[in-house]
């Protein structure tokens, strides 16, 4: 519904009314873009950085918003190619789980133990997805973000929906023998 | 059991890739991003409208008509002033008689410096064939037309030049052969 209006608001809108669909963009679709950014870089700081970043390509192209079909797929794209170029450019940064970790112990009810626990499992996991193949890594990032279907993560992709439920499929069952090895090894001793 | 643990493991995983996509930005992310937009646009100019980027061309196209219009008047007046030496040099002076009586006057042979023939040829049509053909002069014109009237004869004749010219040339070079200086010996003779 959300997308439709965009789109009828786009309809053939010259660069005047386009500031209101990017306003408009910002403000429906930027925890979206964010996590885009979020699942390449893993920094929040690069995230949102990534993000304006993001806006401020939407903003140069602002000319043909009206050729833009699919507003919400259309930004997770360009999200998705800043996130990328923006790896591709830094060096990979340390993840910001500490910082986190004590938010998450102020906050909650959560033991120490626990949280630190979850901590280094998901320590173990990124480590896990980073050492994956491109091809199967890309969707699998992709589909750890909630809002977008596999439909949406082929459009970002290239792929078609078919390819990418297969990629998600080798990838799960790569990550699921490499973490019951870890554990094996751990508890086996 | 080992079904048991699959699943376990499955049921981790699935929380651990949903709890990774599930990043949450810093309040007032959206503000942030649209703030960053109205500094962008401020600081770059709107897009320029097709139909001033074609009244712009237009603009270029008149003046570079203008230009070379001008340019091609200018150009006439020149080949006026360019004219062969010899002309130049029939002209009238517009120095006063005095001074002309006073300096000795240029000949004509002088008028010919590299720049003029240069010049000269610079202006020369270029012709595909080298050497260029030229008319044939009126010897050999009464030649051709010779030959062309009796045609026995003239090979008679060339028949019996070429063969003097063979004669002459032996007795040069024995003429030569006898020319040649003497010996100190002969000379003490």
């Amino acid at each position: 519904m959300v997308t439709v209006i965009a789109n009828q608001a786009m309809a053939g809108v010259p660069a005047a009314a386009s500031e209101e669909v990017i306003e408009f963009a910002v403000r429906e679709h930027a925890r979206l873009v964010y996590r885009i950014s979020y699942s390449v870089l893993r920094n929040h700081h690069d995230a949102e950085d990534a993000t304006q970043e993001t806006f401020l390509r939407v903003l140069r192209y602002r000319t043909k918003l009206a050729e833009v079909r699919e507003l919400r797929t259309w930004l997770a794209r360009i999200a998705w190619r800043v996130a990328v170029d923006r790896r591709k450019k830094a060096p990979e940064t340390p993840l910001d789980g500490t910082a986190e970790a004590i938010l998450t112990l102020r906050s909650s009810t959560t033991s120490a133990d626990q949280i630190l626990l979850q901590a280094e499992m998901q320590r173990v996991l990124d480590s896990l997805i980073a050492a994956l193949p491109s091809n199967l890594r890309d969707p699998l990032t992709l589909s750890t973000i909630e809002e977008l279907p596999p439909a949406q993560i082929a459009d970002v992709l290239g792929v078609n929906e078919a390819a990418v439920r297969s990629r998600l499929f080798r990838a799960r069952q790569i990550l699921r023998g490499k973490l019951a090895v870890l554990l094996e090894g751990k508890h086996g001793v | 059991m080992e079904s048991e643990k699959q699943r376990l493991l499955d049921n981790w995983l699935d929380q651990a890739l949903k709890q990774r996509g599930a990043a949450e930005p810093r309040p007032g992310l959206e503000d942030r991003v649209l703030n960053g937009l109205r500094a962008e646009r401020n600081r770059i100019p709107a897009p320029a409208s097709p139909w001033r980027a074609a009244w712009f061309a237009a603009a270029v196209l008149i003046g570079a008509s203008l230009f070379l219009a001008w340019r091609s008047g200018t150009g006439t007046h020149r080949t006026t002033e360019m004219q062969p030496p010899a002309e130049r040099d029939a002209r009238p002076s517009p120095r006063p008689a005095g001074l002309a009586t006073a300096q000795p006057q240029r000949s004509p042979k002088r008028a010919f410096t590299s720049r003029t023939v240069a010049r000269a040829l610079a202006h020369a049509p270029k012709l595909p064939q080298f050497p260029s053909p030229q008319p044939l002069s009126e010897q050999e014109q009464m030649l051709a037309r010779y030959v062309l009237r009796f045609p026995r004869e003239a090979v008679l004749m060339a028949r019996a030049q070429t063969a003097l010219s063979k004669q002459e040339a032996v007795e040069e070079q024995q003429n030569r052969r006898f020319d040649l200086p003497e010996t100190p010996d002969e000379q003490n003779q």
